[in-house]
């Protein structure tokens, strides 16, 4: 599904300057300054605590930044907070799903809330998107007999929802199976080819060909 | 937009009906808490009548304290909240549709019950149209209300009695404009002031809590 889809039209750049982030007393990370451009990956990497997660909530402004800003398009996000979560999509640490709402519920409501560029009501193509996350026959299933798997695939699946041209994805290969690593690495590769950007923590290695990816190592900067 | 807000209106509502144990809580509190009243207090008709307007309004009060919780709570706990915080949407207009659906699982029951056990207590005909209409204008308050004070606690992990703490006082000019208002009317004086009072508060807490709200919950995710 992801061949036939025309590039971002408008992919900008993400610079950090001068980030620092202070927690109970200690600065978790300092001075962090970086920018990333379209068609480009971004892998955190880092001990556990070093501030990752911090880090790319800090990068969808979900956590205030002690000192520095984010800027997209060299305007900082807070100031163009709608232009900016328009072109953001983020895959946290828990799933953002709902256990009691049916798969096809829980993807509705992503779509309206990203604004997407699909209908709701588009039958067919809530049913290309379950298909390719591998849930097509679980459209009625609650997503609390969902597997911890299928739960992180329902919700990558909201990334493919709207044109958005920056993916932030916190640990985006736990519990998932091979199929689902190849599925998703698939799915980072076309979102690069099309000119988007990507922000991505993981401890497993994500294999993603003609590529540029950079490396930032928070531990080692700490 | 308006879309966003149905869409959070009916999710609110399916995860309302799929709990049902949870939906019952706040109305058989509510009704337990009256129901007890005479028997503490003597079935004396005389002296019920007099003090039901406060003691059904106390009730409605509690009720809504012991159900808050959950208008925030746990789209915190699975990271529905950063999602609806990072999205396309306007947050307050999320709240808002997040207010009205806890008014609807919570509120509306104690309104159309609470007439009810006014008959019980021997409250006049005159009495129970005007408690019915103090509870239909008064309960969207104390949802309205208990959203900012919810949003501000929700980031802490025992918020509780913090949050009964900070939002009770905020109640009682509802409690007072509601229960003089009845009060009133049983004893055969006009209602206009009190009711003009409890609609302005109204229009004062759904025009300005989902705001409030909004700044808080930014606040408590961080």
């Amino acid at each position: 599904m992801f061949k036939t889809l025309p590039d971002y039209t408008n992919s900008k750049t993400l610079s950090v300057k001068k980030l620092s982030i202070e927690k109970q007393d200690r600065w978790l990370f300092q001075n962090i300054s970086f920018e990333l451009q379209p068609k480009e990956v971004l892998h955190l990497e880092g001990e556990n605590g070093s501030g990752k997660t911090t880090l790319l909530r800090a990068l969808c402004g979900l956590t205030q930044a002690d000192e520095g800003d984010v800027f997209w398009d060299d305007i900082s996000i807070q100031q163009s907070a709608y232009d900016y979560h328009l072109q953001l999509s983020y895959l946290g640490h828990s799933d953002g799903i709902k256990q009691d709402l049916t798969v096809l519920e829980n993807l509705r409501v992503a779509m309206v809330l990203s604004r997407s560029i699909y209908k709701v009501s588009d039958k067919q193509i809530l049913g290309d998107i379950l298909k390719s996350i591998g849930l097509e026959d679980k459209d009625d299933t609650l997503a609390f007999h969902l597997s911890a798997g299928q739960r992180r695939r329902l919700a990558f699946a909201r990334c493919l929802l709207n044109d958005s041209s920056l993916w932030i994805l916190d640990e985006p290969l736990t519990a998932l199976d091979t199929k689902g690593i190849a599925f998703i690495e698939s799915a980072i590769q076309a979102h690069i080819e099309r000119g988007g950007l990507a922000v991505i923590t993981s401890h497993q290695p994500v294999n993603i060909k003609n590529v540029r990816c950079t490396r930032l190592n928070l531990s080692s900067l700490a | 937009m308006f879309q966003a807000f149905f869409i959070i209106l009916q999710r609110d509502l399916t995860l309302a009906i799929r709990h049902r144990a949870e939906l019952m809580n706040p109305v058989l509190f509510f009704v337990l808490v009256v129901v007890l009243f005479p028997l503490g207090v003597g079935a004396e008709m005389s002296i019920l009548e007099k003090i039901a307007p406060g003691v059904i309004w106390i009730a409605a009060l509690l009720s809504a304290l012991l159900s808050l919780d959950r208008i925030f709570r746990t789209d915190m706990e699975d990271g529905s909240l950063e999602q609806m915080l990072i999205s396309a949407q306007p947050m307050s207009l999320l709240i808002l549709a997040k207010i009205i659906a806890h008014w609807m699982i919570t509120g509306l029951p104690v309104v159309l019950v609470g007439p009810l056990l006014a008959l019980f207590l021997g409250l006049s005909v005159d009495g129970i149209e005007t408690l019915f209409i103090t509870l239909l204008v008064g309960t969207p308050i104390l949802s309205a209300i208990g959203s900012v004070g919810v949003a501000l606690t929700v980031g802490l992990r025992r918020g509780g009695v913090i949050l009964s703490l900070l939002v009770l006082p905020l109640y009682v000019p509802v409690l007072i404009f509601a229960s003089q208002a009845v009060g009133a009317a049983a004893a055969g004086f006009p209602t206009v002031a009190p009711v003009a009072m409890l609609s302005a508060l109204l229009l004062l807490a759904l025009s300005l809590t989902p705001w409030a709200a909004s700044s808080a919950l930014k606040m408590s995710v961080s």
